[in-house]
């Protein structure tokens, strides 16, 4: 009788839970064809996206020295000069103490400039060390030594200025490529890449083109492993079989077919703007009296979370030369590790292999 | 030799007033408003040194009492540390008495005789669920929270059985009350509300978090704060007690350094700010934070 009674409160415990996921499934997409529609009734500009840059030193160094000249910072300013009245004195000294203030930059810049030498060295000295030769079986046997390899990863990656060398859509959609392939020849079948405006998302069949060439080269054209894609907030899918491209975003199930590697990705909305709907939707709820706010909990809104963004990755592997989340979903990071190489800006085998390497001389001990 | 050094008197005060001045040119640039602390590496401290486990924590505490005097005397207006994790709980019972006797002698100091609140003028919040924190120690938390609302300087948050899920399932807590309670609309719930119904809604946003020990993980600290894009995340390979005031101050320079640059990046490319802000132009709050900040 009891465990009836407990198996239905379950029971309709997950009906609501699946209840909340559609819902707010719905309103991400709703505000979705509401950013497009907006994005469309403004004037059909070339759309520049935000691109990822970085300074020369030269550059570095000549804006210190404007700093020094003109440091108009409000926020400094309110700091230093606590009433208006700026008196000479006050002046003088602010100035003596910010020419200081500007040699340490001096110093630090010439530092970071011999990390920026030794790291770009050992980078490459590694790099000729170990290469994948774009041989599932030299990474195969790279990654057998390791004692544990992540069940989950995850990537983040930059859209870079298509001037650069491997910069644009395609040279993005060609380091994800790159990425499954590598993942593939570990056995890791579970992967998220992250890039935070969504260019990749949107770029789907540039995507797919690129990981069946990569696939091609790397397993040979008989026997292309296949894949999936996930777009989690979308809720959309494709699936790559034997080479060749199926939408499934309309069919409610997907094919019970095996997947050598599903690809999920995943853009800034997947983050905070995820958990924002998550709330609206169960204040709606709470508001109808549908949910009670004593069931909420940590383990009820990971269930949710986990169907809406996807699981927590074991290891977070980020190509970019110092460590910014730039928006990664906040729930998914609880435990991840994250690895990235001071001074890399590249997507390559080495950091890729790296972060593998470091990643199974970690324990993590919850607590303990 | 720097044991024999420091055994002068004069060095002492030179290095106390070299200090001073270090703190006060790095005033003149862009400081950060809020440091987060993962305060890791105290039992491995212990070890290492073969002293006793609560020596170890002691030694924490006093290293966090420095570091936090660099960062006041730099401008920092508030500092959040990870004191105590829910997690924590699942250590062995003597070190949780241990851990939590500390707490109570300390913040005792604070409330007997606010000596080291008074001088610097700080605040002391209490973050985290209290309900799983023993009376006793609770009514001390509660009482140096009390006792120092009214310092206006800077803001300590002591993160006191708290984990960042926990904290943000809370916020979403809250925000349902409010609803419930028709204080607040659905349509008006966005990121900021969020922000603003954590433990953390009302200090600054995180600029900065340190995490020592070399463990490359966030362990349930601020995920909400930290994730966001320009938060920095600095990891040290020195143990939380071995980490001083030099190391601090490194840290604020590498962080200056790159905010003197990153700011004039910003402003040379209007177009890319332009166009992030582009991104949300549907959703009305998240623009009004960004035309705020921008």
């Amino acid at each position: 009788m009891g465990k009836d009674s407990e198996s239905e409160s379950s029971a309709f415990e997950i009906r609501s839970n699946e209840n909340i996921v559609e819902q707010t499934q719905a309103r991400i997409k709703k505000t979705e064809e509401l950013q497009k529609i907006n994005s469309k009734s403004k004037s059909h500009q070339t759309e520049e996206l935000p691109v990822y840059t970085k300074d020369s030193f030269l550059q570095s160094f000549n804006h210190i020295v404007k700093a020094l000249i003109s440091p108009q910072d409000e926020e400094v300013k309110r700091r230093w000069f606590k009433n208006n009245n700026e008196s000479t004195s006050e002046i003088i000294s602010f100035y003596i103490y910010r020419s200081v203030l500007t040699m340490f930059y001096l110093i630090y810049s010439i530092y970071a400039l011999f990390q920026y030498v030794v790291n770009k060295s050992k980078l490459k000295f590694l790099s000729m060390a170990y290469k994948s030769n774009e041989d599932p079986s030299v990474i195969n046997s790279d990654i057998n030594k390791l004692p544990k390899i992540p069940q989950k990863l995850s990537f983040i990656l930059n859209y870079k200025s298509e001037q650069e060398e491997g910069g644009g859509i395609e040279g993005l959609c060609d380091d994800g490529a790159l990425i499954a392939a590598w993942c593939i020849s570990s056995g890791i079948s579970n992967i998220s890449i992250y890039e935070v405006n969504g260019v990749l998302k949107r770029s789907v069949p540039e995507l797919t083109k690129a990981i069946f060439e990569k696939f091609e080269t790397y397993f040979g054209t008989e026997n292309v492993p296949n894949f999936l894609i996930k777009i989690p907030h979308l809720n959309l899918s494709y699936s790559g079989v034997d080479g060749v491209l199926v939408d499934n975003s309309n069919e409610k199930t997907s094919n019970n077919g095996y997947y050598d590697i599903e690809i999920s990705l995943l853009s800034k909305v997947d983050g905070r703007s995820t958990i924002v709907e998550l709330t609206k939707v169960m204040a709606q709820l709470t508001k109808n009296g549908e949910l009670k706010r004593s069931d909420i909990t940590i383990k009820f809104l990971d269930h949710e979370l986990r169907q809406l963004v996807g699981e927590e990755p074991d290891l977070i592997i980020i190509f970019q030369p110092y460590l910014d989340l730039q928006g990664y979903p906040p729930w998914q990071i609880r435990l991840s590790e994250m690895y990235w190489e001071p001074d890399n800006d590249t997507v390559s085998y080495v950091v890729f292999l790296r972060a593998l390497q470091k990643y199974s001389t970690c324990k993590v001990n919850i607590g303990r | 030799m720097t044991d024999w050094l420091a055994s002068f008197p004069l060095t002492q005060r030179v290095m106390e007033m070299g200090k001073v001045q270090i703190c006060k040119s790095l005033r003149t640039g862009p400081v950060p408003q809020h440091i987060g602390f993962i305060m890791d590496g105290n039992r491995t401290y212990a070890k290492i040194k073969h002293i006793e486990l609560k020596e170890g924590h002691s030694a924490g505490f006093e290293s966090m009492a420095r570091i936090l005097e660099v960062c006041y005397d730099c401008g920092v207006k508030c500092a959040s540390v990870f004191a105590f994790s829910i997690e924590n709980y699942k250590r062995s019972s003597y070190e949780i008495q241990w851990l939590m006797e500390l707490a109570k002698t300390k913040f005792k100091q604070v409330v007997g005789n606010g000596e080291i609140c008074e001088q610097f003028g700080i605040q002391i919040r209490i973050l985290g669920d209290l309900d799983l924190v023993p009376d006793d120690v609770k009514q001390v938390l509660l009482q140096a929270q009390e006792i120092t609302k009214h310092n206006t300087r800077a803001v300590l948050n002591v993160c006191w059985s708290y984990t960042s899920r926990d904290d943000m399932t809370h916020s979403i807590k809250e925000i349902l009350h409010k609803v419930t309670k028709n204080q607040l609309k659905v349509k008006d719930i966005d990121e900021d509300c969020i922000s603003k119904n954590l433990y953390t809604g009302d200090s600054p946003p995180l600029d900065l978090l340190i995490r020592t020990s070399g463990v490359y993980r966030l362990s349930d600290f601020m995920l909400w704060e930290s994730s966001k894009e320009g938060c920095d995340i600095e990891i040290l390979d020195v143990l939380w007690p071995q980490f001083n005031a030099m190391n601090m101050v490194w840290i604020l320079i590498k962080w200056s350094f790159s905010k003197t640059y990153n700011v004039k990046n910003k402003n040379l490319n209007p177009k890319a700010t332009s166009n992030i802000s582009n991104d949300n132009s549907n959703d009305s709050g998240v623009k009004k934070s960004l035309v705020n900040k921008l």
